[in-house]
């Protein structure tokens, strides 16, 4: 990678002031003249760098600073100190020429008109980002084609299910052709299809218009698949920033063996073969360490009468634990 | 409790009330100015008027009652269950927001009164006792009276969502009948008749009256009747459509 | 900047047809609500009318000046309700759901997407009532147009509606810095009382406080005055210079606010 980066973070600091009160009628009173702040550092000294094309996945747990983080690259909240620096402008200028590059796409807000057909926002965005008609029909043709929405973009919003108003809310927000997409969570609480469309659809953008692309998750499944990169932040810090099989390999040691016994067997029996997690017959959860877990697959299937076997990897929240824990040891 | 969800948001409180003096001072204001070189209009002279608009503004932050408006939305999302099932009777409920929502609102309304007071220096003379009494009352009921008309609005939201419209209505309908801007006997006669059929005349004109001593004895025990007749009426209306309400909610098991 | 005109030109007109598909949407609504502020007005033209029927003046305004006041405020008042309110419930509405994020990050100025995105057509009728009442109270009280006075007013009738804007953003920004305010969008309209009687109604410290610390009472009164030839020159170019300075005034309290703004936690 030779190319300069398209973004750029030095020591990106975020803090912000929460006020709090004292419980009772008389904190109430007193928090009239004189009110307790308390600093919360959403994002403290974070550096990184993001190179055009590429997708990177934001893993961290509920208010880690994944979102604050995509909040400033948006040029939405201003840092307490750091550099930031997106398509080489400052987010916080707010230039429109920056604003014109650039998508933020949130999966729990939408933009789209609640009772017009998505159409009507569609062709409000190109307003509002200038597009000019040629580059319009064409984007959208090959948006409409990539996320199979041709007969739905005239229906009213409200009549459509959670999962196609997020496809068109996809296409809303990319009409403008952005060079950099950040996806805050975007598939959730879509279903399992669904999820797996809009994963697909998001590579698919990704080569065909060349976008970076930031993504936060909670699902293991979409950072998987859609990024090779993953950045991994914890309380406002950065944890470790590289390839994501790394992380696996590094930290995820165990892989999961799901049972469903036939026989009647107790739990001491099981225990000889991994660190047993639950057990109601005649379903068991084994966790056994990662190299050997097709082998002991194997045994278990000669030793016992199993009616079923899945091997999985371990949630992406289980292998961050291990990843959190192993840096807890470190300090 | 109540109290202190308001010293939580002491903002809201202070808009609310600052709302409520501006319109009190524009009225005074204007009517001062309505009676400059003028002895009497409408059968009243100006210290009357002034007495008046002050007595009216002063009992609309008693009777008043905007504590229900979210009930409607309750009742139609269901959030009323959880009230419901509380070993408390929901009647009970309302009565003590209601009673804490008034004292709050009323010490208030004392102290900017006072100011108004020392502003416009109204002549108001203390009516005697009986008369007070009588007053005090009337008032009492009238705040009972719009208490069941925001319950009654309370208990549409078991049919529909969409109940501000008509509050609205109503309470833009009340602006100009309850007699909060002009004394009701300066309208025409004919738009009068019609008025004292309605509860508007009740929620603030009549108990003016009463304290300014305009009633004779048989006029006062005709509001009286009025009084109590819609507070019956209100009630008895009421209480069937809760009681529908909620045999239509069982129904639909929100 | 011509093209960037054009370009905030089409936009303005593109929410107002948004809005008109959904009334078409919501008939119903549109049909009550068109009633109520009908009978608003209604209610108080007659309100003025049975005062003004026994006095015959107003604080020096005579019947037919009362009525070209009243219509002036009838219209103004018909955008209080047309647009700002539905706009300015719109905004501080999206500061606390966090759908501020979304307004903030589009090439284009916020405060000018914020300000014109919703708008209701059911005063249309109210306006012009309004002007229709002016029209023919002008004709009957035989009052001399001029050329001048007319645009005037046009132009006066416009600085007060920049200037009920500009003070209701004001109020709706303050939104940010507070931690919930249910009725802030009810502060301005609340005060339309003021706007609606003549601005000689208040005296002394009230006449100080409307007309000049905060001129509500200038909002209908200019425009009429203008029309009537009674107009003075120092009010005319005060109000203009005030209301220039506040709007300039609202937008850097706005660029500041959103400065401090984070967005609802998530």
């Amino acid at each position: 990678m030779s190319e300069a980066p398209i973004i750029s973070i030095q020591n990106l600091k975020k803090y912000f002031k929460v006020y709090r009160k004292k419980p009772g009628l008389l904190g109430s009173i007193q928090s009239l003249w004189s009110r307790e702040y308390e600093e919360v550092k959403a994002v403290d000294d974070v550096s990184f760098e993001i190179y055009p094309g590429e997708i990177v996945g934001f893993i961290g747990q509920n208010g880690a600073g994944k979102t604050t983080t995509l909040k400033v690259l948006s040029g939405l909240l201003y840092p307490t100190s750091g550099e930031v620096s997106v398509l080489g402008f400052n987010p916080w200028d707010r230039k429109p020429d920056f604003q014109r590059q650039f998508a933020l796409v949130m999966g729990q807000k939408n933009q789209l008109w609640w009772d017009l057909p998505a159409m009507e926002s569609f062709l409000l965005n190109k307003a509002i980002y200038e597009v000019p008609d040629a580059e319009f029909d064409k984007t959208l043709d090959k948006l409409v084609e990539l996320l199979d929405v041709k007969d739905i973009i005239n229906v009213q919003v409200r009549k459509l299910s959670l999962g196609q108003r997020m496809k068109c809310e996809l296409i809303a927000a990319l009409l403008h052709s952005p060079k950099v997409l950040f996806l805050d969570e975007p598939t959730i609480g879509l279903d399992v299809v669904m999820q797996k469309v809009l994963r697909d659809f998001i590579k698919a953008y990704n080569q065909e218009f060349k976008a970076t692309i930031i993504l936060t998750s909670h699902y293991m499944g979409d950072v998987k698949e859609l990024c090779k990169r993953a950045i991994v932040i914890d309380h406002g810090q950065k944890i470790f920033d590289g390839d994501l099989q790394d992380i696996i390999d590094q930290f995820a040691r165990n892989k999961i063996l799901s049972l469903i016994m036939n026989d009647k067997i107790n739990q001491k029996q099981l225990e000889k073969y991994g660190q047993l997690k639950e057990f109601e017959y005649p379903k068991a959860t084994l966790l056994v360490p990662r190299a050997k877990a097709a082998k002991i697959a194997g045994q278990l299937l000669t030793d016992f009468s199993v009616a079923d076997v899945n091997i999985e990897e371990p949630t992406i929240d289980a292998i961050i634990r291990e990843l959190f824990l192993s840096q807890k040891k470190v300090h | 409790m109540y109290w202190q969800n308001l010293l939580t948001y002491p903002l809201n409180f202070v808009f609310w009330r600052l709302r409520q003096m501006l319109g009190t001072f524009t009225s005074l204001t204007f009517w001062s100015v309505v009676f400059v070189g003028t002895g009497s209009a409408f059968g009243y002279d100006r210290t009357d008027m002034i007495s008046y608009i002050f007595l009216t503004s002063f009992l609309q932050s008693f009777v008043l009652s905007t504590l229900l408006n979210g009930l409607a939305q309750d009742v139609y999302t269901g959030e009323i269950s959880n009230t419901l099932v509380k070993p408390i009777r929901m009647f009970g409920v309302w009565i003590t927001q209601e009673i804490a929502d008034k004292s709050m609102n009323l010490f208030f309304v004392i102290l900017e009164s006072l100011f108004l007071f020392w502003v416009f220096k109204p002549q108001l003379i203390l009516p005697p006792t009986p008369q007070l009494l009588v007053f005090l009352v009337a008032a009492f009921l009238g705040a009972v009276i719009l208490f069941y008309i925001m319950l009654l609005f309370g208990t549409l939201g078991f049919w529909t969502q969409e109940t501000w419209g008509i509050r609205f209505l109503f309470f833009m309908i009340l602006d100009f009948t309850a007699g909060k801007l002009y004394p009701l006997d300066i309208l025409p006669e004919l738009v009068k008749k019609v008025l004292f059929i309605t509860p508007f005349p009740y929620l603030a004109y009549s108990q003016t009256q009463l304290f300014l001593g305009k009633y004779s004895p048989t006029e006062v025990v005709h509001v009286f009747i009025a009084l109590i007749t819609w507070v019956l009426v209100l009630a008895g209306l009421f209480h069937i459509l809760w009681k529908r309400g909620l045999k239509e909610y069982g129904a639909v098991g929100r | 900047m011509w093209k960037s005109l054009k370009k905030y030109w089409f936009i303005f007109w593109k929410f107002r047809a948004i809005r008109f598909m959904m009334l078409l949407e919501y008939r119903g609504n549109f049909w009550f609500w068109a009633f109520v502020s009908l009978m608003w007005t209604v209610f108080n033209f007659f309100f003025f009318d049975l005062i003004i029927g026994a006095r015959n003046e107003l604080a020096g305004w005579n019947k037919t000046e009362m009525y070209v006041l009243i219509s002036t405020f009838t219209m103004l008042d018909a955008f209080t309700w047309s647009f700002f309110y539905h706009n300015m419930r719109d905004y501080i509405a999206s500061i606390f759901n966090g759908q501020l994020t979304i307004t903030l990050t589009r090439p284009i100025n916020s405060q000018f997407l914020l300000s014109v995105q919703n708008n209701s057509y059911t005063n249309v009728v109210r306006f012009f009532v309004g002007l229709g009442i002016l029209i023919v109270t002008l004709r009957n009280g035989q009052i001399p147009l001029t050329l001048a006075g007319v645009i005037g007013f046009a132009l006066f009738f416009f600085i007060s509606l920049l200037f009920v804007y500009t003070l209701w953003f004001i109020v709706a920004t303050c939104s940010f810095w507070v931690d919930r305010l249910d009725n802030i969008n009810e502060l301005v309209p609340s005060t339309r009382r003021v706007w609606q009687v003549p601005k000689e109604v208040f005296t002394g410290f009230a006449s100080t406080f409307f007309s000049v610390l905060l001129p509500l009472s200038l909002i209908a009164s200019l425009p009429s005055e203008i029309l009537l030839g009674r107009a003075s020159f120092q009010w005319l170019a005060y109000y203009a210079v005030f209301t220039a300075v506040l709007f300039w005034l609202a937008h850097l309290f706005f660029t500041f606010s959103i400065r401090k703004y984070s967005g609802v936690a998530n």
